[in-house]
C-alpha cells in the first residue's frame, strides 16, 4: 500500500481489539482501507462491533494490537491531547440520535467543532454565514436556528448533526446509523442530502447501518461479519 | 469551553439553585454558630478583664463568679465589715470594690457598692465606666442605672426608684419608704453592668434598716450580724498581677471567716469546661450541616453526570479532550461551592446585623457583626477545598465513563 500515491483516508493494519483483555478479541482486522473521497457502507449484524470499530477509527478507543492511521497518521503515535485535536481537525461524526448539545441552539451546535479545531475554522471565511447556508440547504430554516436543539424534531436534529460534521470540510465523515431514528421518507431525504454534500466537499464517508436497502447508494460495502473472530 | 459550561449551568439553573442555597445556608449556620460561640467567650472574659480576684464567703468559685459578675444567682452568705477591711488593706491590693446584692427593681438587680467602682472597674480591653447622662451617686438616696435599665424602664436623671426586697417578683415586700433618685445613667458596656442599678453601700443598708435584715440572712435567727454582713463580695485589683497567687492563698487561709478568693480568668476556664460538651455538640452539628450541603452537591453532580452522559460523548466526538470534559464537572463543583460560600457569607452578615441589636438588648451580649474573622476564613477555605474534593468524585466518574463510552452514545 505504501506505493500508492494517494494517502488512505483511514487504514487499519493487523488490528485486534477486545473490550476486556481476558476474553477473545471482538475485532480482528488484518487489513482494511478507505480511500479519500470514497463512500463506504459498513454492514454487520447488531453486536458485531460496528460502533466499536468507529470508536477505533476515530481514535477514542485504541486497539490492543496493530495500527490505525487516518490520513497517514497513526493514533498510537499521538498523545491523548494530540488525538483530540487531530480528531477535531479531520473527522466529522454523526450518531444515531442525541447528536446535539440540548441547551445550545442549532447554530451554536453547528459551530461548536470550530472551537476545538482552528484548522477547520480557518477554512471558513465567515463560519456563521456558511453554517447558515449549509443548514439552509439541508432544510433547517433560519426560524429554527436560534431555538435550543432539544426542541427540534429528530429529523431536524439529524440534519443539524450532518451540518456540524460537514462544516469546515473535515476529510473523513463517520456516521453511526444516522438514519435509524427516522421514518422511510425522512431517511431517504436525509441520505440524499448527506451524499450530495459529501460529494461536494470530497470527503470520505464511512456509513454504518444494518439497513441493507441503503447499500446501493454507496461505492462499496464492507461486511464486518467477515472480520469477526468467531469465539465464545 | 467556559461559555459552554456557563450555558450548561444556566440550562440546569433550577436544581443548581437549590444546591447553592443548601450550601449557603449551611455555611451561614456554621459561621453563625462559630461567631456566637467565640464572641460569647470573649464577652464573658471582657466582663472581668480588670479584676484580679473576687473575694466572697466560702463557696464554689464558678457560683461566686456567676453571682458577683454575671448577676446569675446569689453568693451563699455575706462578709463581715472586718473581713472587707482586711481584704482591702492587704498591702498588695491596689483597689477594692465591695458589692452588696440581694434586691431587685422590676427585674433588674440593685447593687450596693462604693464610688471606687466608677474609677476602677474595668471591662473589655481595659475600658472604664462612663456616664451617658448625669453623674455618680453623691447622696445616700441617689442611684446610678445601667444603660439598658434606663432604656427599658424609661429612667432619666431625677426618676424615682422603689426597690423590692429579694430577687423575685411582685409578691415581695417593697421598701416603699426609701425611694432612690437617679443621679446618673451609665453608657452601654455590653456587660451585666448595663442591667444593674447601683446605689451607695450606705443607701443599700439604709434601705434595709426599717426592715432590719440582709437578703441572705434571716433577721430572726441572726439579728446581730444583719447589719454587718451586707457585703456579698469584694472585687479586688492588685498592684502587681504577679502577686495574685500569694494573695489568693492568704485570703483563702484567712482565719476569722472562711473565704474563697476566685481568679476570674481561671474560673472562666472551669466554666468553659462545664459548657464544653454543649459547645462541642454545636461544632459537630454545624460541621454535619456543611457535610449535608456537600453531599447535596455531590448528589446533584452525580445526577447531572448521568443526565449528561450523551452530551459528554458528543463533546468527545467533536474534539473535546478528557481533561476538558472532566474539568467541566470539577469546575462546576468548585463554582457551585464558591457561589454557595459567597451567598452564605452574605446571608451570615445580614443575619448578624439583624441579630446583633436583639442580642444586645435582650441578653446584653455584644457581638461583632461585620467582617470575617481570621478563624472563619480558615473554615471557608476548608469548605471550598471540600467542595473541590467532592467534585472530584463525579468528575472521575465522567472520566472513566468517557474513556469506556468513547464516542458511542448510550441511550
Ligand atoms: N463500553 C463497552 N464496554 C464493554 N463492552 C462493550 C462496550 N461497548 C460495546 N461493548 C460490547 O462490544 C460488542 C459490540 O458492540 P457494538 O456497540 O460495537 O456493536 P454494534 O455492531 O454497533 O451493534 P449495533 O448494531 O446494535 O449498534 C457488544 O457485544 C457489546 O456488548
Ligand atoms: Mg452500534
Amino acid at each position: 500500500m505504501g506505493t500508492d500515491a494517494r494517502l488512505a483516508a483511514v487504514e487499519l493494519c493487523d488490528v485486534k481489539f477486545g473490550w476486556r483483555n481476558s476474553s477473545a478479541p471482538l475485532l480482528s482486522i488484518p487489513e482494511m482501507r478507505f480511500e479519500q473521497g470514497e463512500k463506504v457502507f459498513l454492514a454487520g449484524p447488531s453486536g458485531y462491533g460496528k460502533s466499536t470499530l468507529l470508536g477505533l477509527m476515530s481514535g477514542v478507543l485504541l486497539p490492543q494490537e496493530g495500527t490505525i492511521r487516518v490520513l497517514g497518521k497513526g493514533w498510537g503515535e499521538m498523545s491523548a491531547s494530540q488525538r483530540d485535536r487531530y480528531r477535531a481537525d479531520h473527522l466529522g461524526v454523526i450518531f444515531q440520535m442525541f447528536n446535539l448539545v440540548p441547551y445550545l441552539s442549532a447554530l451554536e451546535n453547528v459551530l461548536l467543532p470550530l472551537k476545538f479545531s482552528k484548522l477547520r475554522a480557518a477554512r471558513l471565511l465567515d463560519p456563521e454565514e456558511q453554517a447558515r447556508e449549509l443548514l439552509g440547504r439541508l432544510g433547517i430554516g433560519s426560524d429554527l436556528l436560534g431555538r435550543p436543539a432539544g426542541e427540534l424534531s429528530v429529523g431536524e436534529q439529524q440534519r443539524t448533526a450532518a451540518v456540524r460534521a460537514l462544516l469546515g470540510q473535515p476529510e473523513v465523515l463517520i456516521a453511526d446509523e444516522p438514519t435509524s431514528a427516522l421514518d422511510a421518507d425522512n431517511r431517504d431525504a436525509f441520505l440524499e442530502l448527506l451524499i450530495a454534500e459529501v460529494e461536494l466537499s470530497g470527503a470520505t464517508l464511512i456509513f454504518v447501518s444494518h439497513d441493507g436497502s441503503l447499500a446501493s447508494r454507496f461505492d462499496r460495502v464492507v461486511q464486518l461479519a467477515d472480520f469477526r473472530t468467531v469465539a465464545r | 469551553m467556559i461559555s459552554l459550561a456557563l450555558k450548561s449551568l444556566w440550562f440546569r439553573r433550577g436544581s443548581l439553585a437549590v444546591t447553592v442555597v443548601s450550601i449557603a445556608f449551611s455555611v451561614a449556620l456554621l459561621l453563625g454558630i462559630e461567631r456566637v460561640r467565640t464572641q460569647a467567650k470573649e464577652n464573658f472574659a471582657g466582663m472581668v478583664s480588670g479584676t484580679d480576684l473576687i473575694v466572697s464567703a466560702r463557696g464554689n468559685p464558678v457560683q461566686i463568679l456567676l453571682a458577683s459578675i454575671m448577676h446569675i444567682g446569689y453568693p451563699a452568705s455575706g462578709l463581715t465589715q472586718e473581713t472587707v477591711q482586711t481584704v482591702c488593706s492587704n498591702r498588695n491590693v491596689a483597689w477594692c470594690i465591695p458589692i452588696a446584692m440581694g434586691d431587685t427593681h422590676r427585674g433588674y438587680r440593685v447593687v450596693g457598692t462604693d464610688l471606687v467602682m466608677f474609677d476602677k472597674f474595668r471591662y473589655a480591653r481595659n475600658v472604664g465606666l462612663s456616664f451617658r447622662e448625669g453623674r455618680r451617686f453623691t447622696e445616700v438616696s441617689s442611684a446610678v442605672v445601667g444603660s439598658q435599665v434606663a432604656e427599658s424602664l424609661g429612667y432619666r436623671v431625677g426618676s424615682k426608684i422603689v426597690v423590692t426586697h429579694g430577687a423575685g417578683g411582685e409578691s415581695l415586700i417593697e421598701h416603699a419608704a426609701e425611694p432612690f433618685t437617679v443621679s446618673g445613667v451609665l453608657a452601654p458596656t455590653g456587660t451585666p453592668v448595663d442591667r444593674a442599678i447601683y446605689v451607695s453601700m450606705e443607701g443599700y443598708e439604709a434601705m434595709h434598716e426599717g426592715f432590719g435584715g440582709h437578703a441572705n440572712i434571716d433577721p430572726l435567727v441572726d439579728p446581730d450580724h444583719a447589719e454587718e454582713k451586707s457585703v456579698s463580695a469584694v472585687l479586688v485589683g492588685l498592684k502587681s498581677r504577679a502577686a495574685v497567687l500569694g494573695v489568693q492563698r492568704s485570703f483563702n487561709e484567712y482565719r476569722p471567716e472562711a473565704l474563697t478568693a476566685v481568679m476570674p480568668g481561671d474560673t472562666l476556664l472551669d466554666l468553659w469546661q462545664l459548657t464544653g460538651i454543649a459547645e462541642t455538640a454545636l461544632v459537630w452539628i454545624s460541621g454535619v450541616v456543611v457535610l449535608i450541603g456537600l453531599v447535596g452537591i455531590t448528589a446533584n453532580l452525580l445526577a447531572s453526570v448521568n443526565e449528561r452522559r450523551r452530551e459528554m460523548a458528543v463533546l468527545r466526538a467533536i474534539g473535546a479532550g478528557l481533561p476538558q470534559v472532566t474539568g467541566l464537572i470539577l469546575g462546576e463543583a468548585i463554582l457551585l461551592t464558591t457561589v454557595g460560600v459567597v451567598v452564605g457569607l452574605v446571608l451570615f452578615q445580614v443575619a448578624m446585623f439583624g441579630l446583633a441589636p436583639m442580642l444586645r438588648a435582650r441578653y446584653g451580649f455584644e457581638i461583632a457583626a461585620g467582617g470575617v474573622l481570621p478563624g472563619e476564613w480558615v473554615r471557608l477555605g476548608w469548605i471550598l477545598l471540600a467542595g473541590g474534593l467532592v467534585g472530584a468524585f463525579p468528575a472521575y466518574r465522567t472520566y472513566k465513563r468517557s474513556l469506556s463510552d468513547g464516542i458511542s452514545i448510550r441511550v
